[in-house]
């Protein structure tokens, strides 16, 4: 086991004793989703149309929710001092804390669409195509949300700066997450909106860990 | 030069040699002989806007152990937090006998320890865990001999599955303090190391400092105790402010 994996099985271990946070997340997801049917009626038709674009938008609420955990405890318990002055290089750490915050908060998002599909009885191939846009785009979400997360560290009311930074953001997500679902009811090729995707996905790759880091030792001055 | 640093032999740029090498830091790469002088020249700190300290320098050779005193917010820590590489001084410069700090972050920071006033414990892990995934952290695998010998010097080794959060203030500072025998550096920086220590266990770091001194390591401690080490070189913050200010 590399350092790499050894980190990101840190990280997960310490996830897996809280069991619970995960959980509530999946719940949230699930809430919010379920609210909608609520606020809007119970048009069938309506909430087919509307389910890609409603699971977007709580897919994006829900990661908010959990990317104050990323590094803020860390910071809090003297942890995030410990790995900045340890020799492993900052950006292995920070990238394997994206890559376990996608494993515990993105990837059972994902796995709990198929719930939110029955009730707004999506059509296959509009779930397949949210499934495959919701795995481009999550990852994004634990990579942008990070960024956020590490620029708002010891900060003031940190929840409240990061919504405002995160969430503008995240927009361009939410259109192309949502348009590659909404193509089929629209007749157009999925193709584009996926490839955009894919392209943010590779340019916050490449971006948010080394800015991340930069943030992290910033906060720590 | 007391210093050897090996690197090792060039391969074949492959993306796979390339991930595996970042991922993971050769152990032989900073082969550490202790015995070498650390030195701090002309430091200023600052806070914010205000001026903790200025004009600072400070000498460390092997086998030294620096005691730094004075009331709260003089800048004890703040001290140790620069030395350690965790925030950069606003002027002037930390350098070993064969490179500055800033230029060689990484083998700065393979050479030194940092037990802070934060704990730097995950409360739902174990001790041996914990303990485990830190020395992991700045070393190659650890061999879980190592974690249970370092955890039976302290006396916590009978609490090695118990989780962190069990633990009283005492037993997390043993816990804390065990990093000092998992990892070998040349300098421990220690901010108030006795907090919560019984005699006992206080005893027991001044014969580890001792030990540390004896084989060529050094050690800056920022305390408002005494720790009756001998040949250790008393630094008082206030009296340093003091002259400065006079001149």
């Amino acid at each position: 086991m590399n350092k790499l994996s050894w980190f990101i099985w840190h990280e997960l271990k310490i996830s897996l004793r809280n069991a619970g946070d995960t959980a509530v997340i999946v719940m949230f997801f699930l809430l919010i989703a379920l609210l909608f049917p609520m606020g809007i009626g119970s048009s069938a038709a309506l909430l087919t149309r509307i389910a890609p674009g409603v699971i977007w938008v709580a897919a994006i609420l829900t990661a908010m929710l959990s990317l104050d955990s990323i590094f803020a405890s860390d910071f809090e318990d003297g942890s995030l001092e410990q790995i900045v002055i340890s020799p492993t290089p900052l950006i292995l750490i920070v990238t394997a804390k994206f890559t376990a915050h996608w494993l515990i908060t993105g990837l059972p998002l994902i796995f709990a669409v198929p719930i939110i599909g029955l009730i707004y009885d999506i059509p296959i191939k509009v779930f397949s195509l949210l499934l495959i846009s919701m795995g481009i785009g999550t990852p994004i979400l634990s990579l942008i949300g990070g960024l956020g997360a590490a620029l708002v560290l010891g900060a003031r009311r940190g929840g409240v700066l990061l919504a405002l930074i995160v969430l503008p953001l995240l927009v361009p997500v939410l259109i192309f997450g949502t348009a590659a679902a909404d193509a089929v009811f629209l007749g157009f090729s999925p193709k584009p909106p996926l490839l955009l995707l894919s392209a943010m996905l590779l340019a916050a790759l490449a971006i948010a860990p080394s800015i991340t880091t930069l943030a992290i030792r910033r906060a720590l001055e | 030069m007391d210093c050897f640093i090996s690197f090792p032999k060039l391969k074949c740029f492959t993306l796979k040699n390339f991930l595996r090498r970042w991922s993971s830091p050769d152990p032989k790469r900073s082969v550490i002989i202790i015995s070498m002088e650390f030195n701090g020249k002309n430091i200023l700190c600052k806070r914010g806007e205000k001026e903790v300290f200025s004009g600072l320098s400070i000498k460390l050779v092997p086998g030294e152990i620096i005691e730094l005193h004075g009331p709260n917010g003089i800048g004890k820590t703040s001290l140790l937090r620069l030395i350690s590489g965790i925030s950069k001084p606003t002027h002037g410069t930390f350098y070993w006998s064969d490179g500055t700090v800033s230029e060689y972050p990484e083998r700065h920071f393979s050479r030194i320890t940092l037990i802070g006033s934060a704990d730097a414990l995950k409360p739902m892990l174990t001790v041996e865990e914990n303990l485990y995934d830190w020395t992991w952290l700045n070393r190659p695998r650890p061999e879980r001999s190592t974690i249970i010998s370092a955890l039976r010097v302290f006396g916590i080794d009978a609490l090695a599955d118990t989780p962190v959060r069990f633990l009283s203030a005492g037993q997390k500072r043993r816990l804390t303090l065990s990093r000092l025998l998992t990892v070998e550096t040349n300098l421990w920086l220690l901010d108030e190391p006795t907090i919560a220590l019984d005699s006992e266990a206080v005893s027991l770091l001044k014969k580890l400092l001792v030990k540390h001194c004896e084989s060529g390591g050094m050690a800056v401690i920022a305390t408002n105790n005494d720790m009756q080490i001998q040949n250790t070189r008393k630094v008082n913050l206030l009296s340093y402010a003091r002259s400065r200010q006079h001149e």
